[in-house]
């Protein structure tokens, strides 16, 4: 009901006079620029915390380089190895592991293969590959491991539009494994290769725009209970 | 764009048309509508890996609100007043005076406060216990900021209970 002086006075209307459309034009909502802004902001939160562990890691690294013969390389497990693409017949130890992805060449795999040990380097290292059509497995990218503790190892970036575009195994009892990238947790694909007490793992294609060339990448492990498990 | 991003996209493009409503009733100018609703949206997705899985529209909804109502606070921006207008604001339909115009108007004296549980409260339609949730406030002054933004507008408190049977009070 209206006024006399022409006046809202119901509150019915009121509330229909606050539904109608507002008679301004507005501008698209920037999505792309919200965010930038958005993803800035969880930079910065994580300031604190990212701070930590570097120290951490700082200490770990200094720790380990202590304990090892002078000279040697020490280990960081969250740097993104790049390797040197290569192609040849292989010559696999243990299960080749499917990924699912499929190109012109075949099936993306992951495999072990032996590489001469060392008393600081891993007895075997990681291989990316392709099961051809005829049944054959070949070797493209093979990264070596300079540890064999437990951890994460061989964490190798896939070739963008080419196969996957992060992959690497875990040395203990992991069942899953996480990367965590603007504040976001992508969860990778894993098989466990139970001769080697490792669970190799992969992220699919579908990561590529996050994950793909990226230097270093913040990971978890989890065991099957749920607990996060040493990087 | 990673499944996250996707959603938020897609999050967007379903609230903005809404948030952007509100933000002009708490505002009254179009451009600090954008700009708060630009703002409000950027601290959803700062938190949408948290939210995305609970009620994102509520939490841009609350962060909308109390952001206009922080930005108000401040001594020169500060335009509430206590005092009811000696004059209603008239509604000229005579003149074709549009329904929007007539709400700026009426809008306008009231303090961002009151102004936000307005809009809270009858334009989001939310219960005085979610207005008080969302702004962080007692329900009475929920209940006692709103019959008091109502009498500035000159509107009366008496809601109609007209859902079902379609009766006014």
């Amino acid at each position: 009901m209206r006024g006399g002086a022409g006046v809202v006075t119901d509150l019915e209307e009121l509330r229909g006079v606050l539904a109608e459309r507002p008679a301004v034009e507005f501008t698209t909502v920037d999505l792309a620029g919200v965010m930038r802004r958005g993803r800035r902001r969880r930079r910065l939160r994580r300031l604190p915390a990212a701070a930590a562990t570097v120290v951490v890691l700082v200490g770990a690294v200094a720790g380990a380089q202590l304990l090892r013969t002078p000279g040697s390389p020490a280990v960081t497990t969250l740097a993104v190895t790049a390797a040197q693409p290569e192609r040849r017949t292989a010559a696999p130890i243990g299960e080749v592991v499917g990924t699912k992805t499929v190109d012109p060449e075949g099936e993306v795999v992951l495999f072990f293969e032996h590489t001469p040990a060392g008393p600081d380097a891993s007895p075997y290292q990681l291989v990316l590959g392709h099961r051809t059509g005829d049944g054959g497995i070949t070797a493209e990218l093979a990264t070596g491991s300079r540890a064999n503790s437990p951890g994460f190892h061989a964490l190798t970036a896939g070739r963008p539009g080419q196969d996957v575009p992060l992959y690497g195994y875990y040395s203990g009892p992991a069942t899953r494994i996480t990367a965590q990238v603007d504040g976001l947790m992508y969860s990778a694909d894993t098989q466990r290769v139970g001769a080697l007490a490792v669970t190799v793992f992969w992220f699919p294609r579908r990561d590529t725009t996050v994950l793909g060339g990226i230097a270093t990448v913040p990971m978890n492990a989890y065991s099957a209970v749920g607990d996060s498990l040493p990087k | 764009m990673a499944r996250g991003d996707s959603e938020f996209a897609e999050f967007v493009r379903a609230v903005s048309p809404r948030l952007l409503h509100a933000a002009y009733l708490l505002t009254g100018d179009r451009h600090q509508a954008e700009d708060d609703v630009q703002t409000a949206l950027v601290r959803t997705y700062t938190s949408w890996p948290r939210i995305r899985r609970q009620d994102p529209f509520a939490y841009a909804r609350k962060v909308l609100a109390n952001h206009v109502i922080d930005r108000w606070r401040r001594p020169y921006r500060e335009q509430a007043t206590e005092d009811v207008p000696e004059r209603a604001v008239e509604r000229d339909f005579t003149a074709g005076v549009a329904d929007q115009e007539w709400l700026m108007r009426a809008l306008a004296p009231l303090s961002a406060r009151e102004r936000a549980i307005v809009v809270l409260r009858h334009f989001w339609d939310l219960s005085e216990a979610d207005v008080a949730a969302e702004l962080k406030v007692s329900l009475g002054t929920v209940k006692s900021t709103n019959s008091r933004a109502l009498a500035k507008m000159r509107v009366t408190a008496a809601e109609r209970h007209s859902c079902a049977a379609g009766q006014a009070s």
